[in-house]
């Protein structure tokens, strides 16, 4: 058996509101790194693509 | 290549998502982040500061946000303190002084607890950057404060100061911190509604705005500080060194107590150097009728205007700005002519800084070699000297501005 | 690195202006309550976008072939739609290649003329191409010629408008099928099912700046870094940079794709996927299958095809393969080193399809990579990595930087 066909077999084992539950969770998780990575983005995009490089002079 | 034209069949997974507990899970995710950014915004999380040291300045893509930079100056001085915020460019931040005999620290040494000196100095600012925002934010809760940079004789001084680090400047601006001034509100709104800024002007009204409600700078500027860098930088290019917070770099600022003179004074560059303090003041002057130098008139104006748009009329009293002298090294180099002409300019900076409400100071004229690490920037027994002077004439500003009372 | 588009794409998707341009459009397309209003906010949201970023100058040629195309389709005239694809191709020549095609096939024979020549057409052309204008010739190309093949033309002058300047599109593909995009624009506008579009668009969207910001920029000033020293290094170090260059090009693109895909699914509508994990490819084909799809089917389907494909004999059909992916390169920017890399891969398309043929070892190696399929794998993805610095490098530095790799 392939390691994804195992996790098929042992999810179809596990009862139905636990699944939904699973589900559920998993989904709120996802939604949330989601929003992580907006997060991030948002601090990315203000700064620039290159460093300042200080001279003095 | 095949003619076939079938398409690649999409992908299907094994647990779909649920929509509406996905976008819960999004929504509130936001709002922690939101929570978590304020909490930020109003915690010193650099509880060794004495300065902003290159890897924790936008020279390392870090750009210290303004709600940070008040906190560093919350948890350092009480209110019934008399603040003194150090801004300006490298000279000001200490280079060639180590953290432990940096002027600034001399400077609160000899103030003493009535006052309280934070250095908030970044190497290549102008006065109107980074320090000069803090102060101005600060106003109502230090009302009792003063504001120290340095600039160049003949100079303009700029309002936003120079563009990297003007990002404090609209921070400030658009969470409605900064007071109203009627000729820098002209100049901003000018450069705002330049259709040449506009995809510029566009993106600093979103993130001003944004960021005021959700401190995304501020979060994860403490998350690159304290837990885990994201963005390479000079200083660690590359993982896994990339990954380590900014907290573990020390102030390795070199001292310019012992250097030989080729070390201050790199013969490659003498030439260079003079060419530039021969240059300072060069454009700007022109000979007098009845011998001798005077401020060109345009030069005048336009500096005299600078001065004038910088900063709100109410602030300059308290605005002390430095008119430094180069190094003797280099000054003992001009011609007498010359040299006449480099003490008029910084007489004349003084003069017309105070014509225009501020306070100034000049240094550097019984300075030696010694005090200096290179042209510009002071040794530590230079600094040392400095912070005398300085704190001679912060008491004075204080007294005449009623803060002793 | 010569990649406008790609430069342009992050100007445009990097950008606060662009995240907040899109919440407001799609917010306001699901507020609006009829789909009529839905379509006509869309159209205006897309061409606010395009002027914004193209400007005047920049809007003014893909209305002019906007205009050509779509009467040209209506007509449904085979002369009208062969017509307006030789005009859709001669823009894209000009504002692209035309400064490129005076260097290369003027300048060497006639310097003077050359350079006459070049100062003429700068003085025509604006400051740079016009936004997209790879993108929206192609499909342009595409729709005129499935018409003239027998397909229904677009009746709607709005519904035309969208599939020409659709917002999440067109700076950086995928490049659309119109038989596909309109179902997929009716469904969106006439049948609402927000949540599920919203998660998987911003899901999709996450991804992308994920891909984008997160690890692709990084690895961008990494090798900005690195790559000075590729000489000095060790052999090791020399497949990393090469390792982080093939990473660094797949996060950057299948990002912006993600991105497009995802803000395209907020508004429900579906776009062709672009990417399918490339680098498991085990042979060229199959790479080509899964890299930048819409652009290799469209090679396929409007070059490689046309040209007859693999119809007229074993020489004929690796004539066809090099001309098309010749063409594929030059896609991507007017440089000769882009024409080499696509030469590079039609060359070795040519081989990987036929090397069986050859008498001798042509066999027992066929053999051998059908009983180790790893062994096609690396062989697959050594050709597609070594061939990114003819992508990403000047030619004769690319051929350096490859003899290095191997301790040359």
């Amino acid at each position: 058996m392939t390691p994804s066909e195992k996790y098929l077999s042992w999810l179809e084992r596990l009862p139905a509101p636990v699944v939904n539950a699973l589900t559920c969770a998993l989904s709120v998780l996802a939604g949330a790194a989601v929003a992580m990575m907006f997060y991030y983005l948002l601090y990315r995009l203000g700064l620039p693509s290159q460093p300042f490089i200080y001279v003095a002079f | 290549m095949s003619d076939d034209i079938t398409i690649p069949p999409a992908t299907t997974r094994p647990v779909r998502l649920r929509p509406w507990w996905f976008l819960a899970g999004f929504a509130g995710g936001l709002a922690v982040m939101a929570a978590l950014g304020r909490q930020a915004a109003n915690t010193d999380y650099h509880p060794g500061f004495t300065r902003f040291i290159p890897p924790i300045s936008p020279e390392a893509s870090y750009y210290p946000t303004v709600n940070e930079m008040c906190a560093i100056v919350r948890a350092r001085c009480r209110p019934d303190q008399i603040l003194v915020i150090v801004g300006g460019n490298s000279v000001l931040l200490g280079v060639w002084q180590p953290a432990d005999v940096m002027w600034s620290k001399r400077l609160q040494d000899l103030l003493g607890d009535r006052y309280c000196v934070v250095n908030l100095a970044m190497r290549g600012a102008s006065p109107g950057n980074t320090g000069a925002v803090v102060a101005e934010v600060l106003r109502r809760e230090f009302p009792r404060q003063i504001y120290i940079a340095n600039e160049k004789p003949a100079t303009e001084l700029s309002m936003l100061g120079i563009t990297v680090y003007r990002y404090a400047f609209w921070q400030a601006y658009f969470a409605g911190q900064l007071m109203s001034y009627p000729d820098r509100d002209r100049q901003v709104r000018e450069e705002l509604l330049d259709p040449a800024n506009r995809a510029m002007a566009l993106d600093l009204a979103f993130v001003g705005l944004t960021d005021r409600f959700l401190h995304f700078s501020d979060f994860w500027n403490r998350m690159a500080f304290e837990r885990l860098n994201t963005v390479p930088s000079l200083y660690a290019p590359a993982p896994p060194a990339m990954f380590r917070p900014r907290r573990i770099f020390e102030d390795t600022e070199g001292d310019g107590t012992n250097l030989t003179l080729d070390q201050r004074y790199w013969p490659s560059v003498r030439e260079t150097e003079m060419k530039i303090l021969r240059g300072t003041t060069a454009l700007a002057y022109e000979r007098a009728p009845h011998g001798g130098w005077r401020l060109s008139g345009w030069t005048h104006f336009m500096v005299k205007d600078s001065y004038q748009q910088a900063f709100p009329k109410a602030l300059r009293p308290r605005t002390l700005l430095l008119i430094g002298r180069d190094s003797p090294f280099f000054r003992r180099q001009l011609t007498k002519d010359e040299f006449a002409r480099n003490e008029l300019s910084i007489r004349d900076a003084v003069a017309l800084l105070h014509a225009e409400g501020y306070a100034a100071m000049d240094y550097g004229a019984d300075y030696e070699n010694e005090d200096y690490g290179d042209r510009i920037h002071l040794a530590p027994s230079g600094g040392q000297k400095l912070a005398v002077e300085v704190a001679r004439e912060v008491t004075a500003i204080a007294k005449k501005l009623d803060y002793l009372k | 690195m010569g990649l406008v588009w790609s430069a342009r794409a992050r100007m445009i998707f990097s950008t606060y202006w662009f995240l907040f341009f899109a919440a407001l459009t799609v917010v306001v397309f699901w507020l609006l309550p009829r789909p009529g209003w839905r379509l006509g906010w869309l159209a205006v949201a897309c061409v606010a976008f395009h002027v914004h970023f193209a400007g005047p100058a920049g809007v003014t040629p893909i209305v002019v072939l906007m205009i050509i195309t779509f009467l040209a389709a209506r007509s449904r005239r085979p002369w009208a739609c062969v017509g307006a694809m030789v005009m859709c191709v001669a823009a894209l020549c000009f504002y692209k290649y035309a400064l490129f095609l005076v260097g290369a096939a003027v300048t060497p024979w006639s310097p003077a003329l050359g350079a006459v020549l070049a100062k003429d057409i700068r003085g025509w052309m604006p400051g740079a191409p016009p936004l997209a204008v790879s993108f929206f010739v192609f499909e342009f190309v595409h729709y005129l010629f499935e018409v003239r093949r027998g397909g229904e033309p677009i009746r709607s002058p709005l519904k035309f408008l969208l599939f020409a300047i659709f917002f999440p599109s067109l700076v950086a593909g995928p490049i659309k099928r119109y038989t596909q995009f309109l179902p997929s624009l009716d469904a969106a506008v006439h049948s609402p099912s927000r949540a599920e579009n919203w998660a998987e668009g911003l899901r999709r969207i996450g991804l992308g700046f994920f891909k984008k910001v997160a690890l692709a920029d990084n690895l961008t000033l990494y090798i900005g870094a690195n790559q000075q020293q590729f000489g000095a290094d060790s052999l090791f170090g020399r497949w990393f940079v090469l390792a982080t260059i093939a990473l660094r090009i797949l996060l950057d693109f299948s990002g912006y794709s993600d991105i497009a895909i995802g803000c395209a699914r907020l508004l429900g509508i579906r776009l062709p996927e672009n990417f399918n994990w490339p680098y498991a490819a085990r042979n060229l084909q199959d790479f080509w299958q899964r890299w930048h799809i819409s652009l290799s089917s469209w090679i396929r389907d409007y070059v490689y095809i046309p040209l007859g494909g693999s119809r007229h004999g074993l020489l004929r059909r690796g004539l066809n393969v090099l001309v098309a992916f010749a063409l594929c390169g030059l896609w991507h920017g007017p440089a000769w080193h882009f024409i080499l890399w696509g030469v590079y891969h039609g060359a070795g398309l040519a081989v990987s399809g036929n090397y069986e043929r050859a008498p001798g070892l042509g066999p027992v190696v066929g053999k051998m990579i059908r009983a180790e399929p790893v062994v096609g794998w690396v062989l697959t993805q050594m050709f597609v990595w070594v061939g990114w610095l003819l992508f990403f490098y000047p030619t004769m530095d690319a051929i350096r930087m490859a003899g290095q790799l191997f301790g040359l």
